[in-house]
């Protein structure tokens, strides 16, 4: 099944890109897609390089230096994203005893990009799995520290089995190896990365350097508009941003089969506005099968009739409307309450779903995590399911 | 320690120490308080059983005129006992190999060996192994608790050490097979081999420059040893086939098993099985040091060789060819259909032919069938 992946503002070519959209692949194949694809196919048209270039680096932005974090506070700005506060010691145990499945989201989230694999991504979704079928198992109260308790985690997951499936047997032919697990080495090293680091009591002030890294984000998000606003061109002359869109939507439309005949696009943030245009004005002959908009602004930019499709006519009267485009058979659009960059549609288009999605982060860090997290991914699994095999 | 055999009589001699852990107390499943961070490792079925088997081969098949077998000493570590079936003397238990066993049997298996510099030390263990900046290898009582100071490795030996050490060792032939994972954990991306004991401490002056060390690994450094819970591991069955058969050169009228002739024989056997389906990828390397030439085995007759013999590209041969391997007017070995051909002959000069019914359709052009193994091409 072809999935296009839309990016949204402030993304950047570079190592920690590709490294990122890897890690996204595999969650997006191995959990989003899981038993929807015969072949998932995920493509990132990337087009942040067309995207704003402050001609000063950023100069007017105070602090201009927002992207030199040291290590430490990356981590904190990277949990920061994921909980409001956690301990010193044992930070993790502490997430866990609060929301089990939002801990696991944090280990995974903390795992480095460059470890991706299949097998990371599958057994994220069967983590998140275990933990939302075991809120609060009686291990997580006897376990003393965080190795322990990701231990635990390890033992209790892979000897899991959830309700309906199969039960496994010890079979003859198993192979074992004599070392490590990749993927539970993979958390530790991720969990590893939290050692040391202060902890935060909720309510605390954010840190100063999060209120430097979002002023220089917000910068260079308001860039991107602009830009995409002033370039994007007509029908007849798509801009540069929409026409490398529409190439990969169209590229998705030609790699259809009978076996994955359908087409989904995944929009993050202003990615969302991006193919709503181009799906409702460039390209209304493009079929797509589920839209989904994810901590997106589509409802908000069609109320400042920002849209080439935008009809100032409507709406007309109170409980107006606008259609949603007949070229997308689905829509869903997800947003956290948290996430300020997010907004609902519901009541600004029809035929649309709305589904509120709680990252459990705080205001500054909602923005960005949805799609490290397993426990998003088996949520999109199941929304995709109700609409291609309802 | 374990000694299940030993023969004073026999000077220079072979000398075996062979170590297989299955049973960890401290790691997941095991039995005792479980560590807080077990590296995510438990208990292993494999390492038993491939240990026994290697002792018993030495025991059994084993043959050097220049230094036949002069004692097996064996530590097992199993949730169930375990015996060693020595010819002769019936079946023995053996020891679990918790650090302290492993020291005692590896200081008098080093005092054995130390007689004489004809003598050939075998040293093989396999179970759980961790690396960073050098090899530890887990015992079965690794992770206990207490200690004072308190230490992690305290039951770990460092492999890499040790291995360096036994350049005190006057023997010139020593062999080392170590089948263990060589993975490098997040966890011990600080962990100093300092840490790990070393079976004997290394010096650096007047140590034995003549000695043919090599290391046969099965895995490669941050890669995975892998065996079938049940079964004999991959690398020790490779090991011992290609001790067996095609690990060996042709030495005047004899064919043996050397330093030189094994490591070969042992990769191309386990690069060979990882095209197999389902067969986990397994990548091991050869190390250590050698300046001359050290035999373990001698073979009775010509060793097995593995052939993979294809057709030229273009060519099509059909259902009812088969392939022949002929000396003189004898046909020596078959292997029916129109290929490719995979099958194991002993070492020789052959006519390689593809036949249909009594018609020659095919001939190799080269035919020299010599170890580790025979590629070759049918036009």
């Amino acid at each position: 099944m072809p999935l296009v992946f839309v990016h949204g503002v402030n993304v950047r070519d570079g190592d920690r890109y590709r490294e990122g959209v890897r890690s996204q692949r595999e969650l997006f194949a191995r959990a989003g897609l899981r038993g929807l694809a015969e072949d998932p196919v995920v493509t990132h048209p990337y087009w942040g390089g067309l995207a704003a270039n402050p001609r000063w680096n950023n100069a007017s932005v105070p602090d201009g230096d927002y992207e030199s974090f040291g290590a430490e506070d990356d981590v904190a700005a990277t949990l920061e994203e994921s909980v409001s506060s956690w301990p010193r010691d044992n930070p993790i145990i502490a997430i866990a005893r609060e929301d089990f499945p939002n801990a696991v989201d944090v280990l995974w989230t903390l795992v480095p990009e460059e470890e991706a694999s299949p097998e990371l991504a599958e057994m994220g979704a069967r983590t998140v799995a275990y933990a939302e079928a075991n809120r609060n198992p009686v291990w997580l109260q006897s376990v003393a520290n965080d190795q322990q308790f990701l231990t635990q985690l390890q033992i209790n997951v892979e000897a899991w089995q959830p309700t309906g499936a199969a039960a496994g047997t010890a079979s003859d032919d198993a192979w074992e190896s004599f070392g490590l697990s990749d993927v539970w080495d993979s958390v530790r090293e991720g969990a590893r990365r939290l050692a040391g680091l202060p902890g935060r009591a909720a309510g605390a002030a954010v840190v100063a350097v999060s209120r430097s890294k979002v002023h220089g984000h917000v910068a260079r998000f308001m860039g991107d508009i602009f830009v995409y606003l002033d370039k994007r061109g007509d029908r007849a002359q798509p801009g540069p941003i929409p026409r490398n869109v529409i190439d990969a939507i169209e590229s998705a439309d030609a790699a259809r089969t009978p076996n994955d005949p359908h087409v989904v696009v995944v929009c993050h943030s202003m990615g969302g506005n991006i193919v709503y245009d181009v799906l409702s004005h460039y390209r209304p002959d493009l079929a797509v099968d589920v839209f989904v908009t994810v901590g997106s602004q589509v409802g908000m930019f069609e109320e400042f009739k920002v849209f080439h499709n935008s009809d100032d006519a409507v709406p007309a009267q109170r409980g107006d409307r606008v259609a949603k485009p007949a070229n997308i058979a689905h829509w869903v659009n997800v947003f956290d309450k948290q996430d300020i960059l997010s907004f609902a549609t519901g009541r600004v288009f029809t035929d649309v779903t709305d589904f509120e999605y709680s990252t459990g982060a705080s205001v500054l860090g909602a923005h960005t995590s949805y799609f490290k997290r397993p426990s998003f991914h088996r949520r999109l699994n199941e929304r995709l399911t109700e609409k291609l095999q309802p | 320690m374990t000694v299940v055999f030993e023969r004073d009589d026999v000077q220079p001699g072979t000398h075996v120490l062979a170590i297989g852990i299955g049973l960890y107390d401290h790691l997941i499943g095991g039995p005792e308080t479980m560590l807080d961070n077990p590296f995510g490792l438990g208990q292993l079925g494999s390492p038993p059983i491939s240990a026994k088997r290697f002792a018993e081969w030495m025991l059994t098949d084993l043959h050097n005129p220049a230094a036949e077998l002069a004692s097996v000493d064996v530590l097992i570590s199993s949730p169930d006992q375990v015996t060693i079936d020595v010819p002769g003397e019936g079946s023995k238990q053996v020891a679990p190999a918790t650090l302290a066993n492993i020291q005692e049997a590896f200081d008098g298996w080093l005092a054995r060996v130390n007689t004489d510099n004809g003598n050939v030390a075998v040293f093989y263990h396999c179970g759980h192994g961790l690396e960073s900046t050098d090899l530890a290898l887990l015992a079965q009582d690794f992770g206990a608790p207490g200690g004072d100071p308190p230490r992690l490795w305290r039951n770990a030996y460092n492999f890499h050490r040790t291995h360096l050490g036994l350049r005190r060792c006057i023997a010139d032939g020593q062999f080392f097979f170590v089948d263990a994972c060589r993975q490098v954990s997040a966890d011990l991306l600080e962990f100093d081999g300092g840490d790990v004991t070393s079976l004997i401490e290394p010096k650096l002056r007047r140590t034995n420059t003549d000695r043919n060390a090599p290391i046969f690994y099965a895995s490669a450094r941050d890669s995975k040893a892998f065996a079938k819970t049940d079964e004999v591991s991959r690398f020790t069955a490779a090991l011992l086939t290609s001790i067996e058969g095609n690990g060996a050169d042709r030495v005047g009228a004899q064919w043996k098993v050397s330093n030189e002739s094994l490591p070969s024989a042992v990769l191309k056997r386990i690069q060979r099985g990882n095209a197999q389906p389902d067969v986990p990828v397994q990548i091991p390397t050869c190390d250590g040091e050698y300046s001359s030439t050290s035999f373990l085995h001698v073979l009775d007759g010509a060793p097995s060789v593995p052939v993979f013999v294809g057709s030229a590209a273009a060519q099509a041969f059909p259902q009812s060819a088969r392939l022949e391997f002929r000396r003189g007017q004898g046909v020596v070995a078959t292997s029916p259909g129109p290929g490719p051909w995979e099958l194991e002959v002993a070492a020789a000069v052959y006519d390689i032919l593809a036949v249909d019914d009594a018609d020659v359709i095919g001939t190799d052009a080269n035919g020299w069938v010599m170890p580790a193994e025979y590629e070759g091409t049918v036009a």
